[in-house]
């Protein structure tokens, strides 16, 4: 009789073990760079002292499954827009105003209703945002007395039109020296140089059927780019060549806005990319952001890092080196310094072969109260960044590359504009699953 | 049932069919060594198709929804599904009678020539390899920014079709060759030489005689040849993505997509189809070799 009473016992406090409350909240991630939030981690281990953070690393494949499965074991999700508007729609996403109690945007964030709003619920909040952008090399323009009207929305029309008067011979040798853009080479598709897929890139990103672009765009693509404006890198020469107008991409402009970026030549400025339709202004670029998952073992402990995300603690705070993750609306009083604090970056270890980063309170780092950039260029930033459209298809890269294969057939005229409208209309609409 | 006493065993029970002509004979303590594999059978294909079928009545999202048959009707009115099943059926049946006819030949040549039959290694040597080793050197040799592709500058849509047409043959005519070199040298020899006596020509024996005899090996050889016809998604996702070409969209690219798209029970529905009609070609052959098997005896 006493051993089985022993057993009894031993059995409850077993039981009483596994079901013991674990104080850690476990985020999904794709990407290691999403398990690097400082400002919210220290923010909310301010709140909940004796919680930890767990980031779980999956492939998206992974991941996809598990949510299948309901085996994510985890509370939160980090991921790019793509995948949370999949799983938005599809219902395994707690609404913000159910989990967390958010029924409006918040307005101490930046301003991506549009994105992560749906039937005018919340269901996700920003971590992450780059966009496209250009420079606009003042040196150039001034040698040729071109500057740039301001930081105004243009169109690709004008863009071409503007490509028509390069390239230019400042320097009287009888050979070109200033140019409009580079052009692009690919080196997966041979004989493809020296043309600019821009105009074509975002119109993919923005739209779902093609049949806008053959009526409206085609032409004004065709000559641009064929352009003679375009410099062929191939053919570059240093200290003879430049371009006035070079691209960056997935970055957040703050610096080319205030100004203080200088290269060889002269001092970049910031210009928007250009557009297809002044009325309809969005700038392509990628997001990502944090949402509850509808089966999150702690919910409340998710609800409490989500409402630390929009916190001034969390807010007042940027990650040195890193403006991608600025999601405030006001300009943060406080940096967190790159180098010195580098010993704080994840390290993942492999438990049950998934990557895993688990984090805890007491990390000691290094912040300054400064911001880098000056207010205008954050306020001009930020209103610039809340223009953004984001390309709503996963699998981008086997995307962009089977469409730069049709447009390179088109290019080269093994198909005529009829075969390229059919061909990208097929892309997009198995893109999208239109029937 | 009957007793049959094999060498000097008695055996106390035999399983026999009741056709002459599946006589299957097997001591039915034998059988337990069929459990185990049988056991895998059934815990790695037979219930996760099980739970696929069950999956495809289910709706699309996180919420347990009894669908009925919507993904089934949504498939046959969905031109991409019914693109890919043509495409997938358009590329396996050629490529695969290629291979089988080319594996033919091999065996042949290898049969009648028989101090080069260890050329065999060589043509077996692609089935070895792994599959991202091969489509890595495929892409190098006959990719978009290979030195054929520079010169040649082909149609891409085609070159990519002719391409993976190419290594599947590359890839499955050793194995076909060595299933016929296998049943060759079981055949007969006697029969040849008769038929050779007779007056009959390498080309009459070769069709009249040996490949009836093969029939069995046909099968085998086809049924494989279709298995892996179907897996050459697997190559042409790692050299062509998830969006190839029109002509080489199959089946499993459009699941590969529904995937993404956490599309589970649309996905299940497409994979349980195509599998059904996969088992129907299958058991058509199936039933046709037989026939001709029965009308031979």
């Amino acid at each position: 009789m006493k051993k089985w009473i022993a057993l009894l016992i031993c059995m409850i406090a077993m039981i009483s073990v596994a079901c013991a409350e674990e104080n850690v909240l476990r985020i999904a991630i794709t990407t290691e760079e999403d398990a690097i939030n400082w400002p919210t981690e220290e923010a909310f281990f301010l709140e909940c002292p004796d919680m930890e953070i767990e980031y779980i690393l999956y492939s998206e494949e992974q991941l996809n499954a598990r949510i299948q499965a309901g085996t994510t074991g985890a509370d939160l999700v980090i991921l790019p827009y793509q995948n949370l508007a999949v799983l938005e729609e599809k219902g395994y996403l707690t609404y913000l105003d159910d989990a967390a109690g958010l029924t409006e945007y918040p307005k101490q964030i930046i301003d991506l209703s549009s994105l992560l709003e749906k039937n005018g619920r919340l269901f996700a909040l920003p971590v992450s945002i780059g966009q496209d952008f250009r420079c606009w090399d003042e040196s150039a323009g001034d040698a040729i007395g071109l500057t740039w009207p301001g930081s105004e929305a243009w169109t690709w029309k004008e863009c071409a039109r503007l490509a028509e008067e390069f390239p230019k011979d400042t320097d009287n040798d009888g050979s070109p020296d200033i140019w409009f853009m580079t052009g692009v080479k690919y080196l997966t598709l041979p004989a493809f140089e020296n043309v600019n897929t821009g105009m074509f890139e975002e119109y993919l990103k923005t739209h779902t059927d093609f049949s806008l672009f053959m009526e409206q765009y085609l032409d004004i693509f065709r000559s641009f780019m064929h352009c003679d404006g375009l410099l062929d890198m191939d053919h570059f020469i240093y200290d003879h060549d430049c371009v006035l107008l070079s691209s960056c991409t997935n970055d957040n402009p703050m610096s080319l806005i205030d100004r203080t970026v200088e290269n060889e030549t002269g001092i970049l400025l910031f210009l928007p990319p250009p557009v297809l339709d002044k009325n309809d202004v969005k700038y392509p670029g990628y997001l990502s952001g944090c949402a509850v998952l509808k089966d999150a073992k702690a919910p409340d402990k998710a609800a409490a890092y989500v409402q630390t995300m929009i916190s001034e603690e969390a807010l007042d705070s940027w990650m040195f080196g890193d403006a991608t993750k600025l999601i405030s609306a006001k300009v943060p009083g406080r940096s967190y310094s790159n180098m010195p604090n580098e010993k704080y970056l994840p390290v993942f270890e492999f438990i049950d072969g998934i990557p895993v980063f688990r984090l805890g309170a007491g990390r000691e780092f290094e912040i300054t109260d400064e911001f880098e950039y000056s207010e205008e260029a954050f306020n001009e930033a930020q209103k610039y960044r809340s223009l953004l459209t984001v390309d709503s298809r996963s699998y981008e890269r086997d995307f962009y590359r089977e469409a730069y294969s049709v447009l390179h057939e088109w290019y080269l005229g093994h198909i005529d504009d009829n075969s390229f409208a059919e061909r990208m209309n097929y892309l997009l609409g198995i893109a999208a699953n239109r029937k | 049932m009957e007793l049959r006493r094999t060498g000097n065993k008695k055996l106390k029970l035999n399983m026999m069919t009741n056709t002459a002509r599946n006589k299957l004979i097997y001591p039915a303590r034998d059988m337990r060594w069929f459990i185990p594999g049988f056991l895998g059978w059934l815990l790695l294909y037979a219930v996760p198709f099980v739970l696929s079928l069950a999956t495809s009545f289910m709706a699309n999202s996180a919420e347990i929804r009894f669908a009925g048959l919507d993904h089934y009707r949504y498939l046959f009115g969905d031109p991409y599904y019914l693109m890919s099943v043509k495409n997938s059926a358009l590329f396996l049946f050629p490529v695969v009678l290629a291979v089988m006819i080319l594996g033919i030949l091999t065996a042949q040549f290898l049969f009648v020539v028989p101090r080069l039959r260890g050329l065999l290694a060589v043509f077996l040597l692609p089935l070895f390899l792994p599959a991202p080793s091969i489509t890595a050197i495929w892409n190098a040799m006959v990719g978009s920014g290979s030195l054929i592709a520079r010169l040649l500058q082909p149609r891409d849509e085609q070159w990519k079709y002719l391409s993976l047409f190419l290594l599947f043959i590359w890839k499955n005519t050793g194995i076909a060759a060595a299933l016929y070199l296998t049943g060759m040298k079981a055949l007969d020899s006697a029969v040849l030489d008769a038929a050779r006596v007779d007056g009959a020509n390498g080309r009459t024996v070769f069709f009249r005689i040996e490949l009836p005899q093969l029939r069995n090996i046909t099968l085998v050889a086809l049924l494989y040849l279709m298995m892996n016809g179907v897996r050459v998604f697997r190559e042409s996702y790692m050299l062509f993505g998830a969006y190839p070409p029109p002509n080489l969209f199959f089946v499993q690219h459009y699941i590969n997509l529904g995937f993404a798209r956490l599309d589970f029970g649309l996905l299940s529905a497409a994979g349980t189809v195509f599998s059904l009609l996969l088992l129907l070609v299958f058991a058509l052959l199936w039933k046709q070799l037989r026939r001709r098997e029965e009308d031979a005896a």
